[in-house]
């Protein structure tokens, strides 16, 4: 299991709306807000899938901006 | 991942966003109403004023690794509560690791030592028990004793070990008595166990210790290659700022080149995997494929490089004598050459004898030498304890050095040869200050006479005064080494546990009937809590430990940061300054330098004659000694320094160029954010430099003032290395020789020792966290599976591990966390009671004496 944060910057406008979104991808919870901060984890099974999701997260719109603040990958099984 | 250890986990990193959301919002609404200030005073904090007793805010700096993460400090009811990120502070804007987040706790663990405590018998030596209560004047009165007599016997005989986590003016204090005030260079820092080799080879390539860059670079870089360094675990918030940058940037690589699999290569984009030692054979083919395939940077290499060649079949540290031995000393020694030599040298580094040697793929080596070889990329080398614990450590950072020479990757804005370091104040203290054997502050160093003269300028001695300390002290290992034969009778540490952290512990700690020295030395030991390091004391002083006393660090990208007192010492326990000058007042009694007393003709300044003690106010006692100490590089400051520093009399063979390394005022750390040095005064305000040597404005963080003093302008790269010979850095060339030991039948695995994200160092402080205790409650020996399988190992087995040089008991795991390869083997080193250092052999890079903690070679047995 990889566990890891975020804090993302958002339009203030769109923050709304990027978090509602934001709830519906597996793994990902939604823990609070600063203004236009959202503080995020996502728990997934390696880093891969990890970035797959952060990234997602990052093109959304509205997002300016995917701080990663921390990532806990002890669990991760060996690549290749 | 157990649920226990899930809910942890994801509560620190919940924990961590939050802090790092609410600091950078905090900073965003500063910024809007003009603030900035230090941030520190009175008001609710986010712990939850609200109406209740008032939140006392102060600054600090992260008590762990070399990142030096600035933190603020919540104090209520004289208690520290919270301690979080601090967003003013540029190394970490607001972020902090897992251990950041405890770090208030490191306090309140409920053995400290609260009075002196003293050992009447030494057969109780290496026992939990033993010590007894004393009071202050018993003790200070008994260790100025033992210091004065061995002092007066043979000056050889007494020696202090010190750390990279002193603060600043407490290492400058140390530093002036022992040098000055003893005239004795026995004393080393505990950094010579992580940054010596990166020392050696920054004074030898560029004749100014620290880096080009910082971290800001990690914000930059289009690539990363760690080398030999697990940024993961050790340093986490910097590893954050890189992951950050590699999953915004587009197409940002990362390479990490390691002899076993850590957290760090499992977000890498490659990972190159090399025979231990063999490191320089890699770093080599890069260079050389830059040659042969015309990818080097002709004009830069022109502009700015010479090129050396040096003493090579160096051997190994084996015997205590190797340092007098016909190898030992010609091991400094080099010829300059020109580049066709240099270039017909690094030729043998072919791809594939590269990868022959090191078992990493050639076209992963050409892969990574292209990269090197493309102008367009910003590429950034970062290495620790990697390539620093190595008994080839300088050879290997010369071996970075010359890669990033010539490709001309340096001191560029994301481009540049980083080294980190491992302890918060390794650069501040150890090496700035002069902690080492044959250092004075400020780069210089006792075996230069200009360096002695402009010393004793500052310090206002006779002159050639300081030529009784010419000769370098004992280092290190050399200390341990004598002490276990009887040959040390005086031993002082502070802010280290060398009985957990030196390497041969079986030899050192006298578990060995011919090595007994330890028992019959006098020990004393600064410690806040009872560690096994204590165990060995004759006296122990109760010091007072992280903010509750003034300090500063300095962290591995050249910053300065003030941590203000928050809190006070349990007990009796005092701050190590005041220890320091309360032995240096009794032992130097009598003592005269002309015709005042030594003692107040050294530190008159920072004591108080009316009480006849250390100044109370610990903000003016700082203040004092770091002005003083601020002149090393501020030599207008002060005439007679300045006219050395000019070499105005023609006396010596150059300028000193002492400003290379400039700092601010005291109070410009304290007004404002930390600064990172050179520091310049322009237009009345100090301004920090983020890229030494490199053109641009100093408002934006280049090298302005320093290029316009003593470099050119307009050079190929826009930069000018104006601190190096002939303005120009060396590119040595080093070859492959094979490490100390290799496995054999007998002992036929690699141990390799280091840190996991937990715990820092020895435990000491980091295992008094229940938090932290429960997310790692062991050190485990990491194994291959199919080692594991062979021997009949299973998960969670018993073994005994054994080299040449000693044995202990270990649980073995096939844990992932660190995967090693097989043959390999990992163990982290915070467990006092799985000791792994008993086992870990001595021999060190012949040229900078640090011992290699990474290639002990072993066996394994179900215990
Ligand atoms: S341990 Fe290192 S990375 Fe973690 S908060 Fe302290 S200085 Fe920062």
């Amino acid at each position: 299991m990889v566990i890891s944060s975020y804090v993302i910057d958002t339009i203030p406008e769109k923050c709304e709306e990027v978090s509602s979104i934001l709830v519906t991808y597996p793994g990902v919870e939604l823990h609070g807000q600063e203004k236009n901060r959202l503080i995020v984890t996502i728990e997934a099974d390696s880093v891969d899938e990890t970035y797959v999701i952060a990234t997602k997260m990052a093109l959304l719109d509205g997002v300016l901006n995917n701080n990663l603040i921390y990532c806990n990958f002890e669990d991760e099984t060996l690549c290749d | 991942m157990e649920l226990s250890r899930r809910v942890f986990v994801k509560g620190v990193a919940v924990a961590m966003a939050a802090t790092a959301a609410g600091s950078l919002v905090a900073c965003q609404d500063q910024t809007g109403s003009g603030g900035g200030g230090s941030g520190t005073g009175t008001d609710p904090g986010p712990s939850g004023g609200g109406a209740e007793a008032a939140i006392v805010k102060t600054k600090g700096v992260c008590r762990f690794c070399g990142t030096g993460c600035g933190v603020i400090c919540e104090v209520k009811d004289g208690k520290l509560i919270t301690v979080y990120g601090d967003p003013d502070n540029k190394s970490n804007m607001g972020l902090s690791c897992v251990k950041g987040l405890h770090l208030g706790q490191i306090l309140y663990g409920d053995d400290r030592f609260v009075k002196p405590m003293i050992r009447d018998d030494k057969n109780t030596k290496g026992t939990p028990g033993g010590l007894r209560e004393a009071t202050w004047e018993e003790a200070l009165d008994l260790v100025s004793t033992k210091l004065q007599d061995t002092w007066r016997n043979d000056k050889s005989r007494l020696a202090f070990w010190g750390s990279g986590q002193q603060p600043i003016t407490e290492g400058y204090a140390l530093a002036k008595f022992w040098k000055a005030g003893l005239l004795c260079n026995n004393i080393d820092p505990n950094a010579r166990l992580c940054m010596a080799s990166a020392v050696v080879a920054f004074m030898n390539v560029f004749q100014t210790d620290e880096p080009m860059g910082s971290y800001t670079d990690l914000d930059l870089a289009d690539v990363f290659v760690t080398w030999g360094a697990n940024m993961a675990e050790a340093h986490p918030v910097l590893y954050s700022r890189l992951t950050a940058r590699k999953v915004s940037g587009p197409g940002v690589k990362h390479y990490d080149i390691t002899t076993l699999r850590t957290s760090t290569s499992k977000t890498a984009d490659k990972v190159l995997m090399f025979r231990p030692g063999s490191d320089l054979a890699v770093a080599n083919a890069i260079s050389n494929y830059l040659i042969q395939n015309n990818l080097y940077d002709k004009d830069f290499v022109e502009a700015h490089v010479q090129f050396k060649e040096g003493a090579e079949n160096l051997g190994h540290a084996y015997e205590d004598g190797y340092d007098a031995s016909d190898a030992g000393k010609t091991v400094n020694d080099v010829t300059g050459i020109d580049f066709a030599r240099f270039s017909e040298r690094m030729s043998t580094y072919t791809l594939e004898y590269a990868s022959q040697i090191s078992g990493v793929p050639a076209a992963d080596i050409e892969e990574l030498a292209k990269l090197f070889g493309d102008p367009d990329k910003k590429i950034m080398s970062l290495w620790t304890m990697g390539v620093n614990q190595h008994t080839r450590g300088t050879w290997m950072n010369h071996c970075i050095y010359n890669i990033h020479l010539l490709s001309g990757k340096i001191s560029k804005p994301g481009s540049g040869p980083f080294s980190l370091t491992g302890q918060p104040t390794a650069c501040g203290t150890a090496r700035e200050v002069g902690l080492f054997a044959h250092r004075l502050p400020a780069d210089l160093v006792v075996n230069n006479p200009q360096h002695r003269r402009y010393a004793e300028a500052i310090w206002d001695l006779p002159n050639e005064y300081l030529d009784a300390i010419e000769a370098p002290g004992k280092h290190t290992v050399r200390i341990f080494r004598d002490l276990s034969k009887g040959d040390i009778d005086f031993l002082w540490s502070c802010a280290n546990n060398w009985a957990v952290t030196l390497p041969r512990l079986t030899r050192y700690l006298g578990k060995n009937p011919e090595y007994k020295g330890i028992i019959d030395a006098f020990i004393v030991v600064n410690e806040p809590y009872p560690t096994l390091s204590t165990q060995y004391a004759d006296v122990v002083f109760p010091a007072a430990m992280w903010v509750e006393r003034e300090g500063q660090y300095g962290n591995a990208e050249r910053r300065t940061a003030v941590f203000e007192k928050a809190v006070d010492p349990p007990g009796e326990a005092m701050w190590d300054t005041w220890i320091f000058l309360q032995v240096a007042k009794r032992v130097l009694e009598g003592t005269m330098i002309g015709s005042t007393p030594a003692f107040d003709h050294l530190f008159g300044f920072v004591w108080d004659s009316a009480t006849d003690d250390l100044i109370a106010d610990q903000r003016e006692v700082n203040r004092r000694l770091f002005n003083e100490y601020r002149i090393f590089s501020n030599p207008d400051l002060n005439d007679a320094a300045q006219a050395i520093n000019k070499d105005s009399e023609g006396k010596f063979e150059a300028l000193l160029k002492m400003e290379n390394k400039q700092l601010a005022p005291y109070d410009e750390y304290l007004d404002n954010a930390a600064l990172t040095w050179p520091v310049r005064e322009v237009d009345g305000k100090w301004l920090a430099t983020t890229w030494r040597f490199a053109e641009g404005k100093q408002s934006e963080g280049f090298d302005e003032v320093g290029i316009e003093m003593y470099g050119d302008a307009g050079k190929p790269g826009g930069v000018s290395f104006y601190k190096s010979a002939g303005k120009k850095p060396s590119a040595v060339f080093r070859p492959y020789e094979p490490p100390a030991e290799e496995p054999d039948a007998e002992y036929p695995f690699w141990f390799c020792t280091g840190r996991l994200l937990e715990h820092w160092h020895s435990g000491s402080m980091t295992r008094r966290v229940p938090n932290l205790d429960n997310a790692l409650p062991e050190a485990l020996l990491y194994m291959n599976a199919d080692d594991c399988a062979a021997l009949g190992i299973s998960n969670g087995d018993k073994v005994k591990v054994t080299s040449r040089h000693g044995s202990f008991d270990i649980t073995a795991t096939t844990d992932q966390r660190v995967a090693p390869p097989a043959g390999m083997t990992f163990a982290p080193f915070f467990a006092e009671e799985a000791l792994i250092n008993l086992a870990v052999h001595d021999y060190y890079c012949p040229l900078s004496k640090e011992p290699d903690y990474k290639k002990t070679c072993i066996k394994i047995e179900k215990a």
